[in-house]
């Protein structure tokens, strides 16, 4: 398994435009040290190889569906309140294919 | 040719249900942009995905249709990428439990002969939202973000152009007549991605995948397989290598065209959705979505050949919905079901091509058109007939004002009357009958004419040419 450290979460980060803080990245990297810690220990358990990877993790089902009913949507200000940009009523970004 | 094409379809089809797949949002086609958006589709935090219950409906009749095993208890996963086109950062999906796997339909090859096309899975999962790239930036329409999808996956069992078209063509049938889908692949609402590949005929190893997208219409697929099967077949002879790539298909010139080269596949990280819990669906559940579905299309288009009605005209009339329905409407008092297909298809049809209109805007009702198509069986002529219906059409005026209007008087079909304008024509003209019997067949014409003439058109020109014919056997 790849070794998580700073550098790589300021890659992660770089690539995923997320601006953080140092202390941001620290906090991160003792939370990423706990789940390797707990990935390793789970991984010293003999005949893991043996078992399928499980579809969900618990084993409980539900029956609730929802009708299909519409609700009254978001007025289209409300809807783009939080977009940067918007023409027409359309979300604008930097242009996203070549 | 040397090499043999494998070609397999991914087709996603849009479900016409009144709310989305996972948010209780409009479903609907709105020119405004964003406007049928609630907060789980623009991914606003503590939202959470309900599983809408008539896209599982509709699901589970799409792959009882494709005789599919059906999965009791639905599974969601995420498929993770980071895109604009899904906010959240995930697609919900069903990659490892699709709710149908093991399936087939069966379609005509190239020869006529039945073939069956397995069908790998079909699953659920939501549509992301459209986009529209300018020359120095992009737009975003949330409107369909979230719309409920089927994602049929077929084994790679086609062999060429023509089988492909026809299989998404079966396809298109099913999603339409189970009312899973309006299937315009024109409006996008059921878009195909096709692969295909070549490799030596006898081999049994898979050649370099070619991936074709914007396939918009059912011709299209057939002519952009049959260009592509071709340019892979040039380049192998020629020593050139196929290009794993994706190539869309150039409707102006019917040919492929590169799109982007294939290099490694993308890890989606799939894993399970957290906020769906697995959900069980009851043997009665399932059942009761069977046993509710619309009448299928193949069990349609076997009814209406039991009328008597050919292959070819039965799929005239459900090649769209609508005129199946007015067609149902239509047969319901109907004296002779063919005589009111061959009205819908030829008249109606017609008239509806000429003012470009839709057959829900056609004025006239099925019972009207029935009505017409009755006359016809009662011996008026079916030039009588088509006066009638255009009088109807233009005045609005019910048929049998139309008929007393136009003063139209039912053809003479008694064959006593009928044999004394036959005789008496035949006295009057024997060079005619010499004609005939030196072999010139338009003398018969002649003749016909001159009955039709005499009795003023109101003699049946079949009874007229069958008795002509009798008669003159014996002169």
């Amino acid at each position: 398994m790849k070794e998580i450290n700073i550098d790589v979460l300021k890659d992660a980060a770089s690539r995923l435009m997320f601006d953080m803080t140092e202390d941001q990245y620290h906090t991160l990297l003792n939370e990423f040290d706990v789940l390797t810690k707990q990935m390793a220990t789970i991984s010293k358990i003999e005949g893991l190889e043996k078992y399928e990877p499980m579809t969900f993790p618990f084993d409980c089902t539900v029956t609730f569906l929802r009708e299909d009913v519409p609700v009254t949507p978001l007025s289209v200000e409300e809807a783009l309140s939080n977009a940067g940009s918007v023409l027409n009523n359309e979300i604008k970004l930097p242009k996203v294919v070549g | 040719m040397n090499f043999e094409a494998i070609i397999g379809l991914e087709i996603h089809v849009e479900m016409r249900t009144k709310s989305k797949m996972f948010s209780p949002s409009p479903n609907a086609f709105s020119k405004e942009p964003n406007t049928h958006v609630t907060p789980l589709d623009m991914a606003f935090p503590g939202t959470m995905p309900v599983v809408n219950k008539q896209a599982v409906i509709n699901a589970i009749r799409v792959a009882n249709a494709l005789h599919m095993e059906i999965d009791h208890t639905l599974y969601f996963d995420r498929k993770n990428y980071f895109y604009a086109d899904l906010p959240k950062g995930f697609q919900i999906t069903q990659q490892f439990r699709p709710i149908g796997k093991n399936g087939y339909l069966t379609i005509l090859d190239k020869e006529g002969n039945p073939k069956k096309i397995h069908i790998e899975r079909i699953h659920m999962e939501e549509d992301t939202c459209k986009q529209l790239h300018m020359a120095s930036y992009s737009l975003l329409d949330y409107n369909r973000a979230g719309v409920p999808l089927v994602e049929i996956v077929s084994c790679p069992e086609m062999r060429n152009g023509l089988e492909a078209m026809r299989y998404v063509e079966a396809i298109r049938n099913i999603v339409v007549y189970t009312l899973t889908s309006d299937g315009k692949m024109e409006e996008g609402s059921l878009r195909c991605d096709v692969n295909v590949s070549l490799r030596p005929y006898g081999s049994d190893k898979f050649g370099t995948k070619v991936e074709l997208k914007n396939l918009n219409s059912l011709k299209n697929i057939e002519v952009a397989l049959d260009y592509e099967i071709a340019r892979q077949s040039a380049c192998l002879l020629a020593g050139t290598p196929v290009q794993q790539e994706t190539r869309r298909f150039d409707e102006a010139s019917g040919k492929t065209v590169l799109m982007r080269v294939k290099t490694d596949a993308v890890d989606y990280k799939y894993f399970c959705e957290p906020n769906i819990a697995p959900i069980h669906l009851s043997d009665e559940f399932v059942d009761e979505a069977i046993k509710t579905c619309p009448e299928l299309y193949e069990d349609k288009k076997a009814r209406y050949e039991g009328f008597g009605l050919s292959s070819t005209d039965a799929a005239i009339i459900l090649s769209d919905i609508e005129m199946s329905r007015y067609f149902e409407k239509a047969i319901v008092n109907a004296k002779n079901i063919k005589t009111v297909a061959n009205f819908l298809i030829v008249e109606v049809n017609g008239y509806l091509n000429k003012n470009g209109m839709a057959i829900t805007e056609f004025p006239l009702s099925g019972d009207n058109l029935a009505k017409i198509a009755a006359y016809q069986d009662d011996g008026y002529s079916h030039k009588q007939c088509v006066d009638i219906f255009n009088y109807c059409l233009k005045e609005g005026v019910e048929p049998e004002e139309a008929k007393t209007t136009l003063k139209i008087e039912k053809q003479i079909s008694d064959d006593g009357l009928v044999l004394s304008f036959v005789t008496e024509v035949l006295d009057a003209n024997p060079q005619s009958i010499a004609d005939f019997k030196a072999g010139k067949d338009r003398a018969v014409g002649f003749l016909i004419g001159q009955v039709m003439k005499a009795a003023k058109g109101k003699v049946n020109p079949g009874a007229v040419a069958k008795i002509m014919n009798e008669e003159l056997a014996k002169r």
